[in-house]
């Protein structure tokens, strides 16, 4: 008996020594975090530059808050119209350079009840032509030994528009949203996360700077961006992380469903290592793929009898590739710093079938900065 | 508890029970879903104001007249 203690103690003595967490996704530690990410489109296109700032912390034992604040700077020329005027259908550019500004604020405040938890979070976007306001609460519960935690959600989302040059013009639009997701260890290498979304749209959709302009003969048809009133879409995202305890990296396998209202159907699949290279450095490179069936109502002609019509590129069939790179360094106990890069490229004849003839090429590449630390 | 399983076996494929001292691994910060909250969040907002579908990855999010 007294062996057989011995060597129970001697295990327990050779077990590594982890932080675990004592409730699943609950903040152990307060951290605070700044982020500067640059994005450019080729060819002059919109640039972005966007400062976020935020915090994470646990305000008392069972009760954690979260906020982030973002302030966008958007420069550029945006499509504006799409044209056939010389003979093959053009999307063109708005010939003014725009200068935006957008500030986004938000909050969450978890309250954590035993294993479980409750959570409410509010958050506010502002363009000087666009206020978006959502309130969203969460629950959490833990199952299974805390194998398994399963969360529901419910979200809405309040969007007020009105335009430039039209002031007496505002539109409005509401989303509800809610969400199911269950977090699985399947084992000790493999954790798995599947969540099922619903929204439900009602309001204006429409993209009031965007119109198309049809050349037919000696007769010309101007129609303005027309879309549905409603937009019901179901997202359905699976992540699965495997750890390799030979190379002590991680392996990161995420896939995405979308489909929607609208006729659209989407594949997102993405795949990430997350290596390791010593004490101090980690090194992140990510794949991404994306592929999307077009709107039923997507056209670049006037010619639509149906009421609704659209040239908005982003409503039309294809395919885009990411490749992104990020390597952190953490000094000392308390801060890591990150900078990554990445490229976004977009084409008509990667969507998995046929892609949407007329489309325009799009690249844009982007870079990060990020500071964490640790309290 | 039960029907819970049964629900996590279809979805997931099976109900595997790991003990606390076994997540050593899973407790990694490379194992994060998201390891930096911010920059995850910036990453999908650029990817919605680009393409047609978003969503799934919980619920809240602020609307953008970008998209």
């Amino acid at each position: 008996m007294r062996s057989a203690l011995h060597a129970l103690a001697a295990a327990a003595a050779a077990l590594p020594l982890v932080s675990l967490p004592v409730r699943a996704g609950q903040i152990e530690e307060a951290k605070t975090g700044l982020n500067l990410f640059s994005y450019q489109e080729r060819d002059g296109r919109i640039g972005v530059l966007s400062p976020t700032a935020w915090v994470q912390a646990p305000v008392a034992r069972d009760l954690d808050f979260e906020a982030r604040v973002t302030f966008d700077s958007v420069a550029g020329a945006s499509p504006q119209y799409v044209s056939n005027e010389g003979g093959p259908v053009v999307h063109t550019l708005s010939s003014a350079s725009i200068r935006e500004w957008r500030k986004e604020g938000m909050f969450k405040a978890t309250r954590w009840l035993g294993d479980d938890s409750l959570s409410l979070g509010a958050d506010v976007s502002s363009e000087h032509d666009y206020l978006s306001q959502t309130l969203s609460t969460d629950a959490k519960f833990e199952f299974l030994n805390k194998n398994v935690t399963w969360a529901i959600g419910a979200s809405v989302t309040g969007d007020a528009i009105s335009f430039t040059g039209f002031p007496d013009i505002h539109q409005r639009r509401v989303t509800r949203g809610v969400f199911t997701g269950i977090t699985q260890i399947l084992s000790p290498t493999d954790i798995l996360q599947s969540n099922l979304a619903f929204t439900n749209g009602r309001g204006y959709f429409d993209d009031h700077y965007e119109y198309t302009v049809s050349f037919l003969g000696r007769r010309v048809f101007l129609d303005r961006d027309r879309r549905p009133d409603a937009r019901h879409s179901l997202s359905w995202l699976t992540r699965w992380k495997h750890y390799v305890p030979a190379l002590g990296a991680a392996l990161g396998l995420d896939y995405r469903y979308y489909q929607d209202s609208w006729g659209i159907r989407s594949h997102m699949s993405e795949l990430s290592w997350h290596q390791p290279l010593s004490t101090t450095w980690s090194a992140r490179p990510v794949v991404r793929y994306y592929t999307q069936s077009a709107a039923s109502f997507y056209s670049t002609t006037v010619a639509s009898s149906s009421g609704v019509s659209s040239s908005d590129t982003r409503l039309a069939a294809f395919g885009t590739l990411t490749l992104a790179f990020n390597l952190s360094a953490r000094l000392g106990d308390r801060d890591t710093f990150e900078i990554g890069a990445g490229r976004y490229v977009q084409r008509s004849s990667w969507r998995f079938g046929s892609g949407s003839p007329d489309l325009p090429r799009f690249d844009a590449s982007y870079a990060m900065l990020g500071w964490t630390r640790t309290f | 508890m039960k029907i819970f399983c049964l629900l996590s076996v279809l979805v997931l494929g099976g109900c595997a029970n790991v003990q606390p001292w076994e997540r050593g691994y899973l407790a990694k910060p490379e194992m994060a879903f998201d390891p930096n909250p911010a920059t995850a969040a910036q990453m999908q907002h650029m990817y919605a104001s680009k393409e047609a579908a978003s969503g799934g990855y919980g619920v809240g999010g602020g609307g953008c007249g970008c998209n």
